[in-house]
């Protein structure tokens, strides 16, 4: 045990659930302020509210589940879950199941309702692979070659092929982070290397992403085209300031700022609270990753110090993805703000990671407790 | 311990914290300039709106003014070959070719501004690169030189420069509008903004009180008349006595508004509101009425009246050089004997009598709406010597103007109300406010009804038994008064410049009009205000009957 371990009474982890809760309110909030000015005419004004105030409720269920599921239980079929995720993801590439909205099959169809396979493979991936990594201790190439490699490669194949840039990067970058929490950096910097060259390649292969590429590195080239997302996104934090305009009153409405519901709804909020909004949610996500971080130091256990990780960069790393798109800082994805963007499938999976998190600080306290008893 | 490296991926996740951060702050605080700019701009859209000069009306609501667009045409010499010089030397004069020619870098010569619908086809049909078309707009005359001094006219600009055009520039100037547009983004259209928000614009109008029939009488007659007697100057204005508003007003000579090269400075002058004058016997009835409230005449005094009567250093003579006799007050005016009113004359306290006519009006601006208002001249009572008060009397050693001369007899008629002039009904400015009613203004009153009674009693006798019977009607019972009055040339009265004027009123009982007719400087040998202008009178008042008669809602009133 380390020193700063606070024993089991450790109360502070209710963060871990709070921080996510206020970010889904704030989500929900904004989603109104937005729908309010962006609904056409005849348009029920509440209706995306009330359907992501019906997400939260599942995305709770999902995490409760996740919180009583057995903690062993998950860990024996994580390779399940895995299993399922790639061919619901491969399942996206068959016409008539995947549905093609702007250019890419990222969706499946399923009645009325839509799912993105991909958030169940940003659980999925980190659940099998935590297991993986922990069975063995080697840290030679064979070690990365396999599992992480070829759990991330094949997790990653359907992505590639949907085409979907931003979950392919997402999936690896949760793989590599987690071998080098397991095993170090040498092997994970070499292939995220060489994966580098790859993606430059893909992206000079596809004309779209030699587009979004563009678009991000000089937007002004053409302002009212492939630049119009990026500079109504700066637009938006321009417009807020330091405190904001006020909420409800942001000027760019759907025409100006595609998507504010969704993948822009962080510009959103800048236009609406300005620099101190905006600095407030990144500081939640912050304290939050601190709790996360205390938690996993109470572990020195490696498959729970892996799927802590993993968890922890599954939430970050597309919080991250999405924040550095809309701010210029990479090319766009179209990965969502956890908690905050409007949609089903990542409020969904977000609250599991929440629950398996959860269900890890129980077992954690349960295993002091026994070992204090 | 079970970490087997150096660097915890953890402090990744604090690096990337801090590092945007620091980029938040930047994006949201320190934009790009082009972010900026965006923002400035890309909402809301000022777009010009056409707005045009506004309309000059009559009280009939009859426009007098209109405003309308034309083609003026420029060339940029800098695109222009040498074949196009060819071209544009059939068609254009010299001057302008050569300014074309000309070395240098001038990017601008006007062609040909406001051209006509041909002369636009002409151009155009050139096909000339070099040459652009500027739409501008120009103002249109659809009476001609109707009224032409009360309306004046623009400069090339659109700027009022004289008249109602000048006075009122500030209503009938519409400032190019904007319309404040969102902007959709992607798109070129733009919609609408809210109406509610969006300015109310309409054109401005200005509506005068003058009825352009009248006026068009009063302008034939004037103009006939001054041609026939070759005057130098001529005026006339029709007012409503009880009311001062301006029901006609014109003056001699005429000027084409619409053209801007044939227009003599002194043609441009509106001589009915800019113009002193010695009225000369007009003015008699104005100082017979003060005579009279001031108690200096009796209405049944006798007044010995010879040829000429010696006053201090001058003398007063009859018009005609023939002794009067033994006349009564009534005859003085209706004989229109200066040796009788310069015995009234001198009766009066001098400066009570500068005191009284300055509260006439004489020697201050007319308050009406138009520019270059005379003040008319009256030398102050100090001066007042010898033969002046004399003078006075007789109209002459004071000028006025002939609007200040018809607002003082309309006093005179109406029963003693001096009213203020007014020539403008209504403005409404181009959001749609009326911003100004001219309506009748009671100066003061300066005689009692029962003088006034007894002047157009005495008036009416003028015209049927006096000097003023060549105006005579059977139309209708008119008064009035003749004057013939000297021009003064060097400090003395010629003998050869004279004013012939007449000024009357109808029906005389109870007055609906008042009209003076002034013919300056006649050089066609008649010049007596009774014989000159008295024939020219009636014929304008018959005319006005006919008008009268006309009109519905007058029919038979007269």
């Amino acid at each position: 045990m380390r020193s700063d371990d606070r024993g089991p009474s450790s109360g502070s982890l209710w963060l871990l659930w709070v921080i996510p809760m206020a970010l889904s309110l704030i989500g929900i909030v904004m989603i109104a302020s937005l729908s309010l000015r962006n609904t056409p005419a005849g348009g029920n004004p509440y209706g995306l509210t009330l359907k992501q105030i019906q997400y939260l409720g599942l995305g709770m269920t999902a995490m409760l589940c996740c919180y009583l599921t057995p903690l062993g239980l998950l860990r024996r079929t994580g390779w399940l879950l895995w299993m399922l995720a790639v061919l619901l993801t491969m399942g996206t590439l068959i016409p008539g199941l995947g549905v093609r909205v702007g250019g890419a099959r990222r969706w499946l169809e399923l009645g009325s309702a839509r799912f993105q396979p991909l958030e169940l493979l940003t659980i999925a991936v980190p659940l099998f692979l935590a297991d993986r990594l922990a069975l063995t201790n080697r840290k030679d190439l064979k070690a990365f070659l396999s599992p992480t490699l070829f759990i991330a490669l094949v997790s990653v194949l359907p992505l590639l092929l949907q085409p979907n840039l931003g979950g392919t990067i997402l999936v690896l970058v949760i793989c590599l982070s987690m071998h080098v929490e397991n095993r170090g950096w040498k092997y994970p910097l070499l292939g995220g290397g060489l994966l580098a060259v790859l993606f430059v390649f893909l992206i000079w292969m596809e004309p779209y992403r030699t587009r979004r590429f563009w678009a991000f590195l000089d937007p002004w080239e053409d302002p009212m085209g492939k630049g119009f997302q990026i500079i109504q996104g700066l637009v938006a934090f321009c417009n807020g300031g330091f405190l904001g305009v006020g909420i409800a009153k942001g000027l760019q409405e759907s025409d100006y700022l595609p998507a504010a519901e969704t993948d822009y709804i962080f510009p959103a909020i800048g236009e609406e609270f300005g620099l101190v909004g905006t600095l407030f949610i990144l500081g939640l996500y912050a304290i939050w990753c601190l709790r996360v971080y205390s938690l996993y130091r109470r572990t020195s256990d490696p498959y729970l110090s892996s799927l802590i990780w993993g968890m922890a960069i599954s939430v970050l790393a597309p919080m991250f993805i999405n924040l550095s798109g809309v701010m210029k800082l990479m090319p766009l994805t179209g990965i969502p703000l956890p908690f905050v963007s409007a949609g089903g499938s990542s409020l969904l999976f977000m609250w599991g990671k929440i629950g398996i998190l959860m269900l890890i600080n129980k077992s954690l306290i349960k295993s002091q407790e026994r070992r204090v008893g | 311990m079970r970490r087997n490296y150096r660097f915890s991926p953890w402090l990744i996740f604090l690096g990337l914290f801090l590092f945007l951060a620091i980029k938040l702050v930047e994006r949201q605080c320190f934009p790009d300039p082009r972010v900026l700019q965006q923002s400035q701009q890309q909402y809301w859209r000022r777009v010009p709106v056409r707005s045009s000069r506004g309309i000059i009306q009559d009280c009939k609501e009859h426009a007098l003014v209109i405003p309308e667009v034309s083609s003026s045409f420029a060339i940029n010499p800098q695109f222009v070959t040498p074949s196009d010089i060819e071209v544009l030397q059939t068609v254009f004069p010299e001057d302008i070719v050569n300014r074309i020619r000309a070395p240098g870098k001038n990017q601008f010569v006007w062609l040909k501004r406001q051209t006509s619908q041909e002369e636009a086809e002409k151009i155009e049909a050139l096909g000339l690169e070099s040459i652009y078309k500027v739409e501008e707009q120009i103002r249109s005359y659809p009476n001609k030189n109707l009224m032409a001094h009360v309306l004046g006219f623009c400069n090339i600009d659109n700027y009022g420069q004289t008249g109602i055009e000048q006075f009122w520039n500030s209503i009938l100037f519409d400032p190019p509008g904007y319309r404040i547009l969102i902007r959709q983004p992607g798109a070129t259209s733009l919609s609408l903004m809210k109406e509610e928000i969006e300015r109310k614009h309409v054109t401005p109008v200005v509506t005068l009180t003058v009825d352009s029939r009248i006026q068009y009488v009063l302008e034939k007659h004037l103009e006939n008349i001054s041609l026939e007697n070759k005057a130098k100057w001529g005026a006339a204005v029709c007012m409503n006595p009880r009311t001062g508003e301006v029901l006609a007003m014109s003056s001699w000579p005429f000027f084409d508004p619409s053209d801007r090269r044939a227009r003599p400075a002194a043609a441009v002058v509106n001589n009915a509101v800019s113009r002193n004058y010695e009225p000369g016997s007009t003015f008699k009835p104005i100082l017979m009425g003060i005579a009279l409230e001031e108690g200096l005449v009796r209405k049944n005094e006798l007044f010995v009246c010879p040829a000429r009567l010696k006053v201090a250093d001058g003398y007063v003579a009859e018009a005609y050089p023939k002794a009067m006799g033994n006349i009564d007050t009534a005859n003085v005016l209706i004989k229109s004997s200066n040796v009788g009113m310069a015995q009234i004359g001198i009766r009066a306290e001098k400066v009570r009598m500068y005191e009284t006519l300055r509260a006439w009006g004489f020697g201050r601006r007319s308050d009406i709406e138009l520019p270059g208002v005379g003040r008319g001249l009256m030398a102050s009572p100090g001066q007042w010597r010898g033969v002046v008060p004399a003078n006075i009397a007789i109209g002459q050693g004071l000028a006025m103007t002939p609007l200040q001369l018809a607002t003082a007899m309309a006093a005179v008629v109406n029963g003693g109300k001096l009213m203020s002039p007014y020539i403008v009904k209504k403005a409404v400015n181009s959001v749609g406010e009326v911003v100004y009613e001219g309506a009748p203004r009671l100066l003061r009153e300066v005689l009692t009804p029962e003088t006034s009674q007894w002047l157009r009693t005495t008036m009416r006798r003028v015209v049927t038994e006096g000097t003023g019977k060549n105006a005579n009607t059977s139309v209708t019972s008119l008064g009035g008064k003749t004057g013939t009055a000297q021009v003064a040339e060097a400090g003395k009265y010629s003998k050869s410049r004279y004013v012939a004027s007449f000024i009357g009123f109808w029906p005389f009982e109870s007055p609906r009009y008042l009209m003076l007719i002034v013919v300056g400087e006649p050089s066609k040998g008649r010049y007596y205000g009774g014989e000159l202008v008295a024939p020219t009178f009636r014929r304008i008042v018959e005319e006005m009957a006919e008008l009268e008669y006309l009109t519905p809602e007058k029919k038979g009133t007269l």
